[in-house]
């Protein structure tokens, strides 16, 4: 890539103007980061007053539940670089550990707020029972192996009639209420769904810019180089994985309280493939991306209804067109729009 | 962990066995029907520095390699400060406070050249994901620290003002100096440099002669790979030849340059 001596030829006022430029970036960015920033929250707190019907309500909790996982995959994939296609089965074992602890399906109806920590919880420790044998795989061996991790969960909550009941799935969750209050309207659970992404968002922001979220980045980059500068990589990618598996139980538990329903078919490859898409749409590492990307997936359905026969065609034809001419995603995050600016510069 | 036969071991047979730090014996290493490190022992002592040359594929950097427990030796006993590599996975390697460099510049390429150094600190740092989710106020001393630690770092090797760039789009010396300040961020107590001096100009590389000086200064022990004779013969107190995996040859730079099989396997082609 570079030739020896290259160095020597490089032009002295390079690094001023190279400062200059990042100067001038940062001072256009800002303000611009601000604006969207604000206006983002104050569009997302009033969705309830300008959206007309609950069911368009419906489908801003449903966004929220996605930007959950797809934040949550984020860790696993954008952070850590490991390709884990089994992902909804911790959004399964979630809302599964919310419908057994809060239905008459067992008659057990304990609190939320004793299942929430449970339903990150139970699934983390999925993650890690999973983890610790396949993590030391390699990035396509791993991709197989969650994905049949996937398939398992399905299967068994499919065909484990006497603790799951099989295909007919759970009814009649209880009513999500904290300390007597019930969130019952879909406007209600609307700001419910959209504290816990903010509780998130700060999370994962936090999580990338720490001691920990360095050494998955280094992970991410060269593995081996990671080891040799004294990464415990097994530990670590386990830590991201039961991250991940958290938060996609936070998002089952969301979704199961949502539904008061849950059953298999919510649970399917697919899923993971859509949050996948998410991400990807977004741009790969962005927690903005990993918003945006959501709300793009889940909404284009929506509008896209009149066309009814054409609808998913229009969808799939939509994600290859953004893919090939913004390979880097809608939002990509900020390093990686460096390095492709930077690239240029060469 | 530290094996009580080995050290015993290592003590009769060094010179100054309260200064052996690094006790190297019989090590073997077979690729299939390849020999590439073939029944080597030496030793290096706390505070020297000791170059390793030899032809390409005389086994300098599975040598690298076999005492970072990137590879597993076929036979021989290692044994750094006490401890037994052979059983411990790279990352323990590190902590105990020998670390290493790459041939080819492994950096972390899409990551800032601070953020590079930072990671190096990972190993003398213990903030979790708890301290990281509620950056309570040990996790934000700690998180100082490692960023004063990270640039203190950058500087002493002479590339603060690249703090910011992605490591990728530094020039190549400075990825090579990027490389070293990784790695002392880890707070070795043994360096193995492979070919820092490869790919660098006249001046760069009197500057890396000068940084190594610095470093064993500082109190590390310094080994290095490298083809250039001007920095070996500038730098090592005490030259270790390689050929076919072997040692053929050891002793002081001038010692070393009228060695006949040494001027026949090496200095002799490289001329
Ligand atoms: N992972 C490996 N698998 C097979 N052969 C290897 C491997 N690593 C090194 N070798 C062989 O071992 C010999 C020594 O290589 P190396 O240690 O890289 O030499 P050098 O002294 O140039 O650093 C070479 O013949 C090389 O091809
Ligand atoms: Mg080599």
């Amino acid at each position: 890539m570079n030739v020896p001596g290259e160095s020597v030829v490089s032009d002295p006022a390079g690094p001023v103007r190279r400062a200059w430029s990042e100067a001038k970036g940062i001072a256009a960015l800002r303000p611009m980061r601000m604006t969207s920033l604000v206006v983002f929250a104050a569009a997302a707190a009033t969705v309830p007053l300008w959206v007309g019907s609950n069911y368009l309500i419906r489908v801003a909790v449903v966004a929220c539940i996605y930007i959950m996982l797809s934040l949550g995959l984020n860790i696993v994939v954008g952070f850590c670089g490991l390709l884990d296609l089994g992902y909804v089965a911790f959004y399964a074992i979630g809302a599964y550990t919310y419908a057994f602890l809060a239905s008459p399906h067992f008659g057990l109806h304990l609190p939320w707020l004793v299942i929430l920590p449970l339903c990150a919880l139970v699934p983390a420790i999925f993650g890690i029972l999973l983890g610790t044998p396949t993590l030391r795989l390699r990035g396509d061996y791993l991709a197989i192996v969650t994905l049949g991790f996937g398939e398992i969960v399905r299967l068994f909550i499919n065909n484990l009639d006497r603790l799951t009941n099989g295909p007919k799935g759970i009814a009649n969750l209880d009513t999500v209420s904290i300390a007597g209050f019930k969130f019952g309207s879909p406007t209600r659970y609307y700001y419910l769904a959209l504290v816990f992404v903010a509780l998130m968002v700060v999370a994962i922001r936090r999580l990338g810019d720490s001691r920990i979220g360095r050494a998955w980045g280094a992970i991410r980059e060269d593995e081996l180089a990671a080891k040799a500068m004294g990464l415990n990589t097994h530990s670590l990618k386990l830590r991201a994985f039961a991250t991940g598996a958290a938060f996609a139980g936070i998002a089952g538990l969301m979704f199961a309280g949502f539904q008061s329903f849950v059953s298999p078919e919510s649970f399917t490859f697919g899923e993971s493939v859509i949050i996948f898409c998410m991400i990807t749409l977004g741009g790969m590492g962005s927690i903005p991306g990993a918003i945006l990307g959501s709300l793009v997936l889940v909404i284009l359905p929506e509008v896209l209804r009149p066309v009814a026969d054409y609808r998913y065609l229009l969808y799939g034809l939509l994600l290859i067109l953004v893919m090939t001419m913004r390979p880097q995603g809608l939002w990509p995050n900020k390093q990686r729009r460096r390095e492709l600016t930077e690239r240029a510069e060469r | 962990m530290s094996g009580p036969a080995l050290a015993t071991t290592a003590a009769a047979a060094g010179a100054q066995p309260d200064h052996l730090l690094l006790d190297v014996r019989g090590l073997t290493k077979r690729f299939g029907g390849l020999q590439a490190i073939c029944e080597l022992s030496y030793q290096v002592f706390r505070g020297e520095i000791v170059a390793v040359i030899g032809p390409n594929g005389a086994g300098k950097t599975t040598l690298y390699n076999l005492l970072t427990a990137t590879y597993r030796p076929t036979g021989g006993t290692m044994v750094f400060d006490g401890h037994d590599l052979g059983r411990l996975s790279p990352h323990e390697v590190t902590e105990l406070g020998l670390v290493r460099t790459f041939q080819n510049i492994r950096l972390f390429p899409n990551m800032t050249a601070l953020d590079n150094v930072k990671v190096g600190r990972y190993c003398r740092t213990d903030a979790g994901l708890f301290g990281a989710l509620t950056r309570l106020r040990g996790t934000r001393r700690e998180e100082r620290e490692i960023e004063e630690q990270a640039m203190e770092t950058l500087a002493f090797v002479g590339i603060a003002h690249r703090a910011d760039e992605l490591a990728k789009s530094l020039p190549y010396g400075d990825q090579k100096l990027l490389e070293i300040a990784r790695a002392l961020s880890t707070g070795p107590r043994m360096i193995l440099l492979d070919e820092p001096a490869a790919g660098l100009n006249s001046g760069e590389s009197a500057e890396l002669v000068e940084l190594v000086r610095k470093i064993r200064s500082d109190g590390v022990t310094v080994v290095l790979i490298e083809h250039d004779m001007k920095v070996v013969m500038g730098l090592a107190e005490r030259i270790v030849v390689l050929d076919h995996g072997m040692m053929i040859c050891q002793g002081t730079p001038a010692e070393v340059r009228c060695d006949q099989r040494v001027i026949d396997a090496y200095l002799g082609k490289a001329v």
